[in-house]
């Protein structure tokens, strides 16, 4: 068997690069339970047009939720795809701004029909029965129940998505920090909302923003911000902007080899969950200025980097 | 598509995370906050008071036992005393379990448990309570009816059911004495765990039982928690618990 990597990567040379890494929680192995984190990183072009997809999702860790670790590695991988075939669809067909309330009309209705059509091949193909779809609310998926955050960087402008908890920030180079999506008030104690939810489609929060200067984009579940004061807590924003200046300063190849550790030791000291992050360095748009480019490694062909499955 | 796996081994293969120094911000550990609402009425007095006493002092340590399980978890106590009116016993600031110590309760005057209710909902407000985290712990204990007018202990159940910590919270009481001193009803309102239903210690023996298996079994649920999706019915429920152990009870020592 092959190790456990320590992190996966994609890059663009014109947008910049991405890299994940997933953990396994503390309190997850000293169960025997598996990591139900998931994410995936993409880039590629379509008519020489590129783009960075990301994607991380966090499978419930409730019992009801049992093939939750298979939802959010499926939820991953619909996101990236549906992404992709969002460039590829609306790239070169409509202007700049009807992409965006595209993305926001189409891309939760779209993405949570696709995650059902896989749970629905994950089922047949290994015999998975579902609970039918009741008046308590379960409306079949439940099992397979996981958020999902989803980027996309084409162009001029950054495309978000995301249903349930998690975070999303990005860090300016001037060192402003963005949230581009505000955590849920409406969530309270260990809920979440989930692709399992019923009018899950409705649940989505999504939001578009200028590429411009370019910056860093930080994705990640909740047992990172759980680790510090949550959600857009002062002290998660200190080390979101702690970690960019390790990027600046020591380089984004070390910070990556290092995160797992860093994950490792969050969990342990403070949150015990599984532990997902996913980082990404977008270059300035042309005549901007903005973040260095990232080193030499994966530029060309479409790359996807997946785990969690 | 193109699918494979892309990865860096940099440095020629040598490690390096050891060389960046771990970003900034104070980790913390999830908070677990334990609420004790007891009755020191005058009824209380005697074998009562000092049963529950020493019933407390010897769960704290058997829940901090329990929840060693689950190192993420930090509890913070605190302890909410009624008779004539409500105040904090141990509080309001929360106190970390392993500091925690329980003062000597001395009992006199009347049973404002709708007070003592209502100073528990004011806690578990959102403006002091935090939207995320795991279940609040609040353990009322009490031998005697209300004597709070009626429509001020419904307020302050309706209060607790209104805000979402009110909800949320593992909820259970324990009555004290004969089934003819206190009001089974009016204490089953504020317990939100039906499956439970009302802890009824007869006896010395049997309160100190339900306190220590109260403090330690909700504890322990509420350390459990795990993430979940929205949605369900059964969403307003919150920790599930297992049953109580049997009680025997002996004649003699009864309150």
């Amino acid at each position: 068997m092959d190790p456990p990597r320590p992190f996966l990567s994609a890059c663009d040379p014109a947008l910049g690069w991405a890299f994940g890494c997933s953990r396994a929680g503390a309190s997850h192995i000293r169960s025997s339970r598996p990591c139900e984190d998931a994410f995936a990183v993409w880039s590629g072009s379509s008519g020489a047009i590129p783009c960075i997809a990301i994607a991380i999702a966090d499978g419930h860790g409730d019992p009801r939720h049992d093939q939750s670790r298979t939802g959010s590695a499926l939820a991953v991988q619909a996101a990236v795809d549906e992404l992709i075939g969002f460039h590829r669809m609306h790239m070169h067909t409509i202007p700049r701004h009807i992409l965006r309330s595209e993305f926001r009309a189409d891309f939760p209705r779209r993405v949570t029909r696709r995650w059902r059509d896989y749970v629905q091949v994950d089922v047949g193909q290994r015999e998975i029965s579902l609970p039918p779809a009741g008046n308590t609310g379960n409306n079949g998926y439940t099992r397979y129940g996981s958020t999902l955050i989803a980027a996309l960087i084409v162009g001029d402008t950054i495309l978000i998505g995301q249903i349930g908890d998690g975070d999303v920030v990005l860090v300016r180079p001037d060192g402003t920090v963005e949230c581009p999506i505000p955590c849920d008030t409406q969530l309270m104690g260990m809920e979440t909302q989930s692709l399992s939810s019923r009018d899950a489609h409705l649940l989505w929060r999504t939001a578009t923003l200028d590429r411009g200067a370019g910056g860093f984009l930080i994705a990640a579940t909740d047992g990172v911000s759980d680790s510090f004061d949550g959600s857009e807590g002062p002290e998660f924003l200190k080390f979101v902007k702690s970690l960019v200046a390790r990027v600046n300063e020591f380089g984004i190849e070390s910070v990556a080899w290092s995160m797992k550790g860093w994950l490792d030791r969050y969990s342990e000291l403070a949150s015990g969950d599984d532990m997902t992050l996913v980082f990404v360095s977008i270059n300035p748009v042309e005549g901007e200025c903005g973040p260095k480019p990232g080193p030499e490694g994966t530029a060309g062909d479409e790359v996807l980097s997946t785990e969690g499955w | 598509m193109v699918i494979c796996q892309n990865e860096w081994y940099g440095n020629g293969g040598h490690t390096i995370e050891d060389t960046v120094p771990i970003p900034d911000g104070q980790v913390v550990r999830k908070k677990l906050h334990f609420f004790w609402i007891a009755d020191c009425s005058d009824s209380m007095r005697g074998k009562k008071i000092a049963t529950l006493n020493q019933a407390i002092r010897e769960a704290i340590p058997e829940v901090q036992k329990a929840v060693a399980a689950y190192p993420e978890v930090e509890i913070f106590m605190r302890a909410i005393r009624f008779s004539d009116d409500a105040e904090w016993h141990v509080g309001p600031d929360p106190v970390p379990v392993a500091e925690f110590s329980w003062p000597e309760l001395e009992t006199s005057g009347l049973t404002a448990t709708g007070k003592a209710l209502r100073l528990l909902a004011d806690e578990l407000s959102i403006e002091r309570m935090p939207r995320r985290g795991l279940p609040p712990v609040c353990i009322l204990v009490s031998d005697g009816f209300c004597t709070d007018p009626s429509e001020e202990y419904d307020n302050a159940i309706a209060e607790l059911a209104k805000i979402p910590w009110g909800v949320k919270a593992v909820r259970l009481a324990i009555a004290i004495g004969d089934e003819s001193d206190y009001n089974e009803p009016e204490l089953l309102k504020f317990v939100n765990q039906d499956q439970i239903g009302l802890l009824k210690a007869h006896s010395p023996e049997e309160l100190v039982s339900y306190i220590k298996w109260a403090s330690v079994s909700a504890s322990v649920a509420s350390s459990r928690g795990r993430s979940r999706g929205t949605g369900s019915i059964d969403d307003i429920s919150n920790v599930a618990l297992e049953s109580p152990p049997p009680m025997i009870t002996s004649n003699t020592e009864l309150f």
